[in-house]
């Protein structure tokens, strides 16, 4: 908060003077970033996704999608992974270019996402590096939803975050995994059905065959 | 972006790349809590919904009558797409997820790609049709997606630039052409009927006029591949009836305006000349295997199904007759009449069924070489794909050729007998329908059956009990009963219908073989209320419907009566609910009828 009103002066007369003004909106911004590794200290973006919530609708039409150039720190384990390999990124964007568009996007508004903290340490360090400020907006982490929502047998018992638990306990579509904008729109399905739905269970439903 | 969206699940299989990346692009995501309206009554739309996950109701906006379900990539409201207003509610009934497609992208789509709006055009006609009546013609999209080949063209027949005004005629005469080609030092002319009687008549030219006088040299031609519409614009714009038909600078045929036209009610004008003009097995058997070709073919584009019904009852009834002239000498034809039973009889089958068929000859005829020419016509019919019946119904079998007055005495003998195969072959000789010979012959027998059969109340209800013998796949609760194999439509909805109404046909001494018409003067005789009528004609509309759409793309060693439910959407099976409900309530007014006690 007091971190959020320095920048507001700091920053007023920038092009991120967005980012620090009060949020009176009732829209989210569900992220999801692509990574050269999983170390948030040495990690490149490779791709990002984004994609706004409003009410009960996600804005899939008018989603943030976009592919940042490789650098030599594109390693062949992360290729195996998400499969973009240096030449599929040679017709993508520089961070330099990217980074402004993307909190642009994000303006002041809450972001959503899964194990989001993560995606938000490596977008701190960047702006840090670059421009000196951190990321002040709200998070809210859609694995940490589901576990304060999720009803489990005993106490003290600790809920399955894994994605794919998720989405199969909630019956939500996973597909294409590790593309940022679907993971991104696949965090923000997991948000409203959390948000607006009943109350999950831990039990798998069963497929409901007609 | 990159969303999931199933592109394989028609008709967005339709579109192309281009088209496919502004769906994608344009795509929203909508969630819905249970019980909450996405779409109110009165509405406009601002976009299509595509279902993700989740059920959702159409209701009229009173609530108290639904009249769909939609699930897993259903899409609603497709009516109000074209600028008008949603005519009901629909309402989420669990949890769903759908996609938004913008109402104006959606439009666009539709106008940009006519294969993708046809089946939107027949998905409203076909969703609706308990409710709505089923009007149009839906042959516009099987016109359209055909190309010139050599099935749709009137071959050409050449003659010399030399040839006289009267040979010319007589050719035509002979060949049973409208028009001709005049070959004139290579170069090709058109010559017509109307050409010929032009300046026979009214330019008084003599009758040794060589005719490359009176062709017209200016010939328009279109390329074999090309569309059939495109052919039928340029013959408008151009004003003629007659186009010629190239393939590669070779002429393979002619284009007849009144053909083109004929083939907007289908290919089955063309099918049908061709039929009426094969001379020999061969060329009858090219003309009967494309008749399958059609089916699916209009299958595929949506075609109503009373209309394919009809269309192959008539088609099966010209090739048979034709294999009977080609089989059966001339001189015959007077003294026999061969009809054909089962469902062909009831003009109902969907694909080339069984060869049902048998023969009536005249009291005292002499015919000693009878059996083996009919043997050949059944030789015939199986070249030609029709498959030989398993109760051995056909004219080769001699029990199904007899002469009158011992068909007589075979129909008394099974009204004795009074059950089993008696009363099933009554009920086959029952749905005869002449195709060939001297036809007032079956209609005197039949007058004969109906007449044994007037007041034997017993025999009837032992006739009618059939009808009841296999049990409606209803649960307690009124849904849908199926094994794991799927559910047998042929027992559960069409034959009891389908032999019911024919029982009650009976007693009523209809004549009519076609079900439907015999509901329709059941109805008006009062037999059966106006609404129970509409209702079991339009139950059994859908369970013939479904059955068509078991065909294609068939599978191997399908067995086409059993249905599939789990290949069915959510509309079609809340319809074969309500159709096998129908089914139910008409079994019980069977049973009341004709005091059947042990149902």
């Amino acid at each position: 908060m007091l971190q959020r009103l320095l920048y507001q002066r700091k920053y007023k007369d920038s092009e991120f003077a967005t980012l620090f003004a009060p949020y009176r909106g009732n829209e989210y911004v569900a992220l999801d970033l692509e990574t050269t590794s999983l170390d948030t200290k040495l990690a490149d973006i490779v791709s990002m996704g984004a994609v706004i919530i409003s009410e009960n609708r996600i804005l899939a039409s008018q989603c943030f999608d976009i592919k940042i150039r490789a650098t030599d720190k594109l390693a062949g384990d992360s290729i195996k992974v998400h499969r973009l390999r240096h030449s599929d990124l040679a017709q993508a964007c520089s961070i330099e270019e990217a980074l402004p568009k993307l909190l642009q996007f994000i303006g002041a508004r809450p972001i959503v996402g899964y194990n989001i903290g993560y995606d938000q340490r490596i977008l701190n360090r960047h702006c840090k590096q670059r421009y000196g400020f951190k990321l002040v907006n709200p998070l809210v982490d859609v694995g940490r939803m589901f576990a304060d929502k999720v009803h489990v047998d005993h106490v003290g018992i600790s809920p399955n975050q894994d994605l794919v638990h998720i989405c199969q306990s909630l019956g939500i579509p996973l597909s294409g995994r590790h593309q940022a904008i679907d993971d991104a729109i696949t965090a923000a399905m997991i948000y409203l059905r959390l948000q607006l739905g009943p109350r999950p269970t831990s039990a798998i439903p069963q497929a409901i065959s007609a | 972006m990159s969303t999931d969206f199933n592109f394989q699940h028609p008709p967005f299989d339709q579109l192309e790349p281009k088209q496919r990346e502004l769906v994608s692009s344009n795509l929203d995501i909508h969630y819905f809590q249970s019980q909450q309206k996405i779409v109110t009554a009165g509405a406009q739309a601002s976009s299509l919904f595509i279902i993700i996950k989740g059920q959702v109701e159409e209701r009229a906006d009173n609530n108290d009558e639904v009249f769909a379900h939609y699930t897993l990539e259903d899409w609603f409201d497709v009516r109000s797409q074209f600028g008008g207003y949603a005519k009901h509610d629909y309402i989420a009934l669990e949890e769903t997820l759908c996609y938004a497609l913008p109402s104006q992208i959606f439009r666009r789509l539709v106008s940009e790609n006519s294969d993708f709006g046809d089946y939107f055009q027949r998905d409203l006609a076909t969703r609706h049709q308990l409710v709505e009546s089923r009007e149009g013609n839906k042959n516009l999209a099987e016109f359209i997606l055909t190309t010139i080949d050599e099935r749709n063209v009137q071959p050409a027949v050449v003659i010399e630039g030399e040839t006289s005004l009267q040979q010319a005629t007589l050719i035509m005469r002979e060949q049973k052409l409208e028009s001709l080609l005049v070959n004139h030092d290579g170069c090709f002319g058109m010559l017509t009927g109307t050409d010929l009687l032009h300046a026979a008549v009214l330019v008084q030219q003599s009758l040794d006029t060589p005719v490359c006088q009176l062709a017209n040299f200016n010939l328009i031609s279109v390329n074999k591949g090309d569309f059939l519409f495109n052919a039928m614009l340029l013959m408008t714009r151009n004003s003629i009836e007659r186009v010629v038909v190239k393939d590669q600078q070779k002429i393979i045929g002619i284009l007849e305006m009144a053909h083109l036209l004929s083939l907007f009610s289908t290919h089955s004008h063309v099918l049908a000349l061709r039929i009426a003009r094969a001379s020999s097995i061969e060329e009858l058997s090219e003309a009967a295997h494309t008749l399958n070709k059609l089916v699916e073919n209009l299958c595929n584009n949506g075609i109503r199904t009373l209309f394919i019904m009809k269309l192959l009852a008539t088609m099966n009834e010209q090739i048979i007759s034709r294999v009977f002239e080609l089989s059966i000498p001339h001189q015959h034809h007077n003294h026999i009449c061969l009809m054909v039973m089962g469902s062909e009889g009831r003009g109902e089958q969907i694909v080339k069924t069984d060869q049902d068929n048998g023969l009536v000859i005249e009291d005292g005829y002499d015919w000693p070489e009878r059996q083996q020419q009919l043997n050949q016509f059944s030789e015939y019919l199986l070249e030609l794909g029709y498959p030989p019946c398993p109760g051995n119904i056909m004219v080769n079998n001699p029990e199904w050729v007899q002469q009158q007055s011992q068909w007589s005495k075979t129909i008394a003998n099974w009204i004795e007998t009074g059950h089993g195969d008696a009363m099933m072959n009554l009920a086959i000789v029952l749905d005869a329908h002449a195709i060939a010979g001297n036809k007032s012959l079956l209609r005197r027998l039949r007058k004969d059956l109906m007449a044994q059969m007037a007041n034997r109340s017993v025999t009837l209800a032992f006739f009618a009990q059939p009808a009841l013998k296999f049990h409606t796949p209803l649960t307690l609760f009124g849904n849908i009963k199926s094994k794991q194999a799927g559910l047998d439509i042929k027992k559960g909805g069409i034959f009891p219908i389908v032999h019911g109404v024919r029982a009650l046909a009976l007693e009523h001494a209809i004549s009519a073989t076609n079900t439907l018409e015999r509901i329709e003067q059941l109805a008006s005789l009062k037999v059966i209320d106006e609404d129970s009528a509409a209702n079991l004609k339009e139950a059994l509309l859908l369970f013939f419907k479904l059955r068509i759409q078991q065909l294609f793309p068939a599978e191997e060693g399908q067995d086409y009566h059993v249905l599939k439910l789990d290949k069915l959407n959510h509309s079609q099976r809340d319809l074969l609910r309500h159709g096998l409900h129908v089914v139910k309530k008409f079994k019980q007014l069977l049973a009341l009828h004709f005091n059947i006690r042990d149902y």
